[in-house]
């Protein structure tokens, strides 16, 4: 890799910091590039073939972004005040910063795939419940008008009672899982905030 | 290097050569290479976040034409510094202890 590629590339992977980082760690790597071929320089070799050498060394910028990135995220969410938008923006650093490590980054994909599988699955479990209480609710409502109907038609009390009472309590067992997916999915929702954020904040110390 | 440098342990010692005297990157990366086993870019984080904690600061000199970044400890830095130096002779001793008494000590 040439000089050019080896900053064009590492600027790219750094492009998500504010300016000023970027700026700082770009001016750091071009001059060490420079006093290291200059250190190296002898009557064997030339500029080029040194820069390739050292950058060879160096390592591949994707890691060295990864490495400033990681540092950059850790020590800004200790320091920095919070405003909404800097917190978002902090936050998406956060992220990256997560997937930056390379010894991370199957732990980072494993942990994902994880909490996806379990919000599809409590999700899913919302889900039925809804459902049931809206086939109880329908079904209970449904045989209430047929009992009317018998009723109307047969002057049956009997069956009358019968098919109301049953509607009712299925109209009720409705309502209780209505109200149980309402618990359900509010309680997931701030369990999984909670946990993000005890996530995160592992993280950074760690 | 069988055993794992710490960041907290690079930190001392990025700061251990500044105490000393001011210097640029590639030449702190060069002395330090010489006797621990670091990679060349794991001073930048170090040196950046050194200088965020206001252990360290830079100053630029016009070397031949272009710009070199000079790192100088600060007065926080060396107390910090001095911390260090205690901490790891704590830390040392209380290894020598384990590694030479074996499981007799607690």
């Amino acid at each position: 890799m040439n000089r050019t590629e080896f900053m064009s590339q590492l600027k790219e992977n750094l492009s998500n910091l504010p300016v000023e980082e970027r700026e700082n760690a770009i001016s750091y790597y071009t001059e060490y590039l420079d006093d290291a071929v200059a250190g190296n320089l002898n009557e064997n070799s030339n500029t080029s073939i040194e820069e390739e050498r050292i950058i060879r060394e160096l390592g591949s910028p994707s890691k060295i972004a990864s490495q400033i990135i990681g540092n950059y995220a850790v020590s800004d969410i200790a320091t920095s005040p919070k405003s909404a938008k800097k917190g978002l923006s902090t936050l998406w650093i956060v992220i990256l910063a997560i997937f930056a490590s390379p010894i991370a980054l199957p732990i980072a994909f494993g942990a994902v795939a994880l909490a996806f599988a379990l919000i599809v699955t409590i999700f899913s479990f919302i889900f039925a419940f809804a459902l049931v209480a809206a086939a109880c609710i329908a079904s209970g409502g449904f045989v209430i008008i047929v009992g009317f109907r018998i009723l109307l038609t047969s002057f049956d009390f009997a069956t009358f009672f019968l098919f109301v009472g049953g509607g009712l309590i299925t109209i009720a067992i409705g309502i209780i899982f209505g109200w149980l997916t309402m618990f359900l999915t509010k309680k997931s929702l701030s369990l999984m905030a909670q946990l993000l954020g005890k996530f995160l904040l592992r993280r950074n110390l760690a | 290097m069988v055993f794992q440098l710490g960041s907290t342990l690079l930190d001392a010692c990025v700061l251990s050569v500044l105490s000393k005297e001011d210097t640029y990157g590639y030449v702190l990366t060069q002395n330090l290479k010489e006797v621990i086993d670091i990679s060349e870019s794991a001073l930048y984080p170090v040196l950046r976040r050194l200088q965020k904690d206001n252990y360290l600061t830079t100053y630029d000199q016009a070397h031949q034409g272009r710009n070199r970044r000079y790192y100088a400890i600060t007065d926080n830095g060396m107390k910090k510094f001095c911390e260090y130096v205690y901490e790891w002779n704590v830390y040392k001793n209380k290894i020598d202890k384990v590694l030479q008494g074996g499981s007799r000590y607690e």
